[in-house]
């Protein structure tokens, strides 16, 4: 190998524009001033005057930043976004830490110890990576502009903005390619070969073409100002373009990613104190929400993700969890704290209401990006400050505080139905003193509505068959949890304290539910109001029973069923295999919608829409409807009575029957032959 | 500035209606709410200060007894009437004037206005939702020699009195009135809003007063007898009518309800 003076590294820093070395620390003071100045602007902003806690529960945030910011688990969970992304992101690192490495060795090592480090096969292997970053960075924007052009992916913005991003990138790279190929011209030619692909293969061309380097010397000055004043500047201006996402999701946002359960929305804290002060409870303005929430708002990168998974979206609702991120940033940084969060000139309440909170958005955010609790907490606000509430949900609200359940229904009608339950199936109601395995949480939806009661009879039954102590509750009212989605959180506590305290007068090992809006109340949103319940839901408890033999399920090999997997079981709490093993424990065929697993897609029964209709679009529930009656099977098997009665509205339409996976199981013996 | 008097019974729930196995309704046992009209005429007298400023006290008069078993009930009533705006609350409690006539509430209600120093607008619902009587307004118009505007639909202010369009059963009629008067409220004036357990409790500062028939000095005795109270169960056929397109449901609509008698073809 032969090298200039006997050295294997770059000839010297700087050649051919030693003169115009000064710009390169002027223009980096400059951008670095405007790049301190916006982030401080942006840290301003989210904090309002509250204080960030910096460094609490340090072990787990950094974990985070691995699994989301380097490794990005959730960006590449859609493959060819995810291998964009990847390229983009592995592409600019690797030459920005090669800028970094040179500016290190030519600024401070060379200068204070005259040491270099760039040497020998130090230095072709760094040729070679940064030649390997370069070739990465074009492939994965060439493959942005192709994903973008032809559409694949629906809703993606495509405005100035985003060709600004791509092509800075895409210049920053080709230009690069150029300077490097011109000092391989000069210098490099006897020696760098293949650790130099394309700046080599560029200075084999110059030299078939007759160039020589000095011909080449006044293009490549220009071409060097304006490299690295585009490189220097794009990081300068990184908090106003959309490169801010690399800080302000990829760092801060998952730094400071929320720790809590994803579906344990934030508590009012000392809500009576507010009360008796006269205060708002939740968001009204801007600077009601956390530092965290508006932290939200500039991580929000546009990736449409949310938007493509909405079931809002899907049937024409006014509401875009990207779009409202995207106007609530806005309104953030154009009218500050005082900006009322849903008026008729910042955001339409209708577009809060129109989310079901089914999560999807928030399973699939990559910057982690919590939708829901945003919108959620400016529905309080909009409940507690007399704003814009739809009358259905006031009614549903009405409802629960004088008569225990949502619907407006007669408690004695649930109250006589469960004492003919009792005497059926022969399970008893609570006596406190007694102990019980189980004590049997019915729920308003299967207490009331007589197409759902069977749900109940069902499970009742095979949990006797399987020798369960198990009980009613005679004092059973609303677990609250409409409550909490309409936004009335004050109902919703007061609820908590008085369920709280039928609870406690009672010895059981768990409740069990068999609606999933209340196994997550009582898992994650009791607690936080400081009532602890172990709870499960009959799907889990009858799939342990199946796995412990005491549950024998009834035969149905000739059944093709699909399954609907409910919002709050599925996505938000993980509970995937255990209703799938039970139907396919009777012998049923399985076949799965288009949307299923953690991605399934909402009945359109949450977030207090089971309440209300927004009379805007299709109905989410004819959609999903329309996507079990695709997978050809006649039956759709649920595990919510949300869903339920969701679907049943759309199901016979269409020729498809709804059932419970309890009512799978026991088959005959609750009636139901000809499930 | 208006001084403004809402008219608000506590009716008992008929959706809630308890009754024994011969069909005859526990009244006793049946849950009190605020009468459904009445809640359009809390909402309108809300409106009416919204719009001239002044205050609006509520009065009731128990009418469902015992009174001393049925107090929180009454007063719960009260309590949702104060947290939808209403600054102040009077409740007449008293056994004597349980199962009284309108004449009785009529007159109570009189006695009352005028024990409070008079009031320049008195609101109420057209008819209690338990009793529908529909008497309480020209009643109470005729003790104290007021304008009465009954059916009332829309209220709107002009040159310092009320146009008030008023819903026949044939026509619209509007009408300008002057202060004092009293008028009563169909459903249809307005959207009232439902209050949250959150408005209620902060509505706990605001004053409830009760009074007996000495506070309030009415010895009328006139009581209604009372035969028996049932429930009628009535069969509803529960149609759907698919209502994606709207024109063709509403055809649907027409001829089933023709085929049903409802509409008389040419009338």
């Amino acid at each position: 190998m032969s090298s200039v003076n006997g050295v294997t590294a770059a000839i010297s820093h700087f050649i051919f524009v030693k003169d115009l070395e000064p710009l390169v620390y002027i223009s980096t003071i400059i951008a670095a001033i405007i790049l301190c100045y916006g982030l401080y602007r942006a840290i301003k902003i989210w904090k309002m005057g509250q204080p960030i806690p910096w460094f609490d529960d340090l072990g787990r945030r950094i974990y985070y930043l691995f699994k989301y910011s380097i490794w990005q688990v959730k960006v590449r969970a859609h493959p060819l976004p995810g291998l964009i992304h990847t390229l983009i992101f592995w592409g600019t690192t690797i030459l920005l830490i090669g800028t970094v490495l040179r500016a290190v060795e030519s600024d401070i090592t060379l200068k204070t110890i005259s040491s270099r480090f760039l040497v020998g096969g130090v230095y072709l292997g760094y040729k070679l990576a940064l030649n390997i970053g370069g070739i990465v960075l074009i492939l994965g924007l060439i493959l942005a502009y192709y994903r973008r052009i032809r559409g694949l992916t629906p809703n993606l913005p495509f405005g100035p903005r985003d060709h600004y991003m791509l092509i800075s990138l895409l210049l920053i790279a080709l230009t690069g390619f150029f300077l490097d190929s011109v000092n391989t011209l000069a210098y490099r030619m006897g020696w760098i070969g293949f650790f130099d692909p394309i700046g080599w293969s560029l200075a084999l061309l110059y030299e078939s073409q007759g160039l020589t380097y000095t011909s080449l010397i006044t293009v490549y000055r220009a071409v060097w100002i304006f490299h690295m004043l585009l490189a220097v500047f794009s990081i300068g201006f990184l908090p106003f373009t959309k490169f801010f996402h690399i800080v302000a999701a990829g760092f801060f946002n998952i730094f400071y990613s929320r720790l809590e359960h994803p579906s344990a929305f934030k508590p009012i804290s000392k809500i009576d104190e507010k009360v008796e002060k006269g205060e708002v409870l939740g968001a009204v303005k801007m600077s009601d929400l956390s530092w965290k929430q508006r932290m939200d708002f500039d991580a929000c990168t546009e990736c449409a993700r949310c938007q493509n998974v909405c079931p809002a979206v899907a049937s024409g609702k006014p509401l875009s969890p990207m779009l409202l991120i995207q106007s609530l940033k806005k309104l953030m940084y154009e009218r500050g704290g005082d900006a009322p969060l849903a008026s008729e000139d910042t955001v339409d309440p209708n577009i809060y209401w129109s989310c079901v909170t089914c999560g999807a958005c928030v399973y699939e955010c990559p910057a982690m990006i919590h939708h829901v609790e945003t919108i959620l907490d400016v529905r309080r606000g909009l409940v507690s400050a007399e704003g814009y509430v739809p009358e259905g949900l006031m009614q549903a609200s009405y409802n629960i505080m004088r008569l225990g359940n949502p619907f407006g229904f007669n408690p004695d009608d649930k109250a006589s139905w469960m004492q003919e339950l009792s005497k059926r199936t022969g399970v008893p109601f609570a006596q406190p003193g007694e102990e019980y395995d189980y004590l049997y949480w019915i729920g308003c939806n299967t207490g009331f509505d007589p197409n759902i009661r069977p749900v109940a009879e069902a499970l009742l039954t095979l949990l006797k068959r399987a020798g369960i102590k198990v009980a009613l509750l005679a004092e059973e009212t609303c677990c609250g949890e409409p409550a909490r989605r309409i936004g009335d959180e004050f109902l919703f506590e007061e609820t908590v304290k008085t369920v709280g305290d039928i609870l406690s007068h009672y010895k059981f090992k768990s409740l069990l539910v068999n609606c999933p809006h209340g196994y997550n109340n009582f898992k994650h949103e009791y607690p936080l109001y400081g009532v602890k319940i172990d709870v499960v839901h009959h799907t889990q408890l009858l799939h342990q029973l199946l796995l412990e033999g005491k549950v024998k399920p009834r035969e149905a090999k000739d059944l093709i069923v699909t399954y609907h997997d409910p919002c709050y079981l599925a996505r938000w709490n993980d509970v995937l295999d255990e209703p799938r093993s039970l139907i396919k424990s009777t012998g049923a065929e399985l076949i799965e919608m288009k949307n299923n697993g953690k991605r399934t897609f909402c009945c359109g029964g949450g977030g207090g829409h089971f309440f209300f209709d927004i009379k805007i679009g299709e109905r989410i529930s004819k959609l999903r409807a329309q996507q079990a009656a695709e997978t050809g099977a006649k039956t759709i098997v649920v595990a919510c009575p949300f869903c339920n009665a969701m679907l049943r509205s759309e199901a016979e339409a269409m020729g498809l029957k709804v059932v419970d996976v309890a009512q799978l199981l026991a088959g005959r013996s609750t009636g139901e032959d000809d499930i | 500035m208006a001084r403004v008097a809402v008219l608000v019974k506590a009716a008992i729930d008929v959706n809630l209606m308890k009754a024994d196995p011969q069909g005859n309704v526990l009244a006793q046992q049946t849950p009190l709410v605020i009468a459904e009209y009445d809640r359009n005429a809390v909402q309108a007298a809300v409106e009416i200060k919204g719009k001239l400023g002044g205050s609006v006290a509520a009065f009731s008069l128990a009418s469902w007894g015992p009174v001393s078993a049925k107090k929180k009930e009454y007063e719960n009533v009260m309590r949702e009437v104060l947290a939808m705006g209403v600054d102040e609350a009077h409740v007449v409690l008293d056994d004597g004037y349980v199962d009284g006539t309108p004449l009785v509430t009529a007159e109570v209600m009189a006695a009352l206005a005028g024990k409070l120093g008079g009031f320049d607008i008195y609101v109420t619902g057209e008819g209690s939702s338990d009793m529908v009587s529909s008497q309480l307004a020209p009643r109470l118009g005729a003790l104290l020699g007021l304008p009465v505007v009954t059916f009332t639909k829309r209220i709107d202010i002009e040159d310092g009195g009320f146009k008030i369009t008023r819903d026949l059963e044939d026509k619209l009629e509007v009408v300008h009135v002057d202060p004092p008067l009293v008028m009563s409220v169909t459903g249809e004036a307005n959207q009232p809003r439902l209050p949250t357990l959150l408005q209620i409790r902060r509505a706990f500062v605001k004053p409830i007063k009760f009074y007996t028939a000495q506070d309030i000095g009415v010895k009328r005795e006139a009581k209604i007898e009372q035969l028996a109270i049932k429930v009628l169960a009535q069969k509803r056929k529960n149609v759907i009518i698919d209502g994606s397109k709207p024109e063709e449901a509403a055809e649907v609509l027409i001829q089933r309800l023709t085929e049903e008698g409802v509409i008389i073809p040419g009338r």
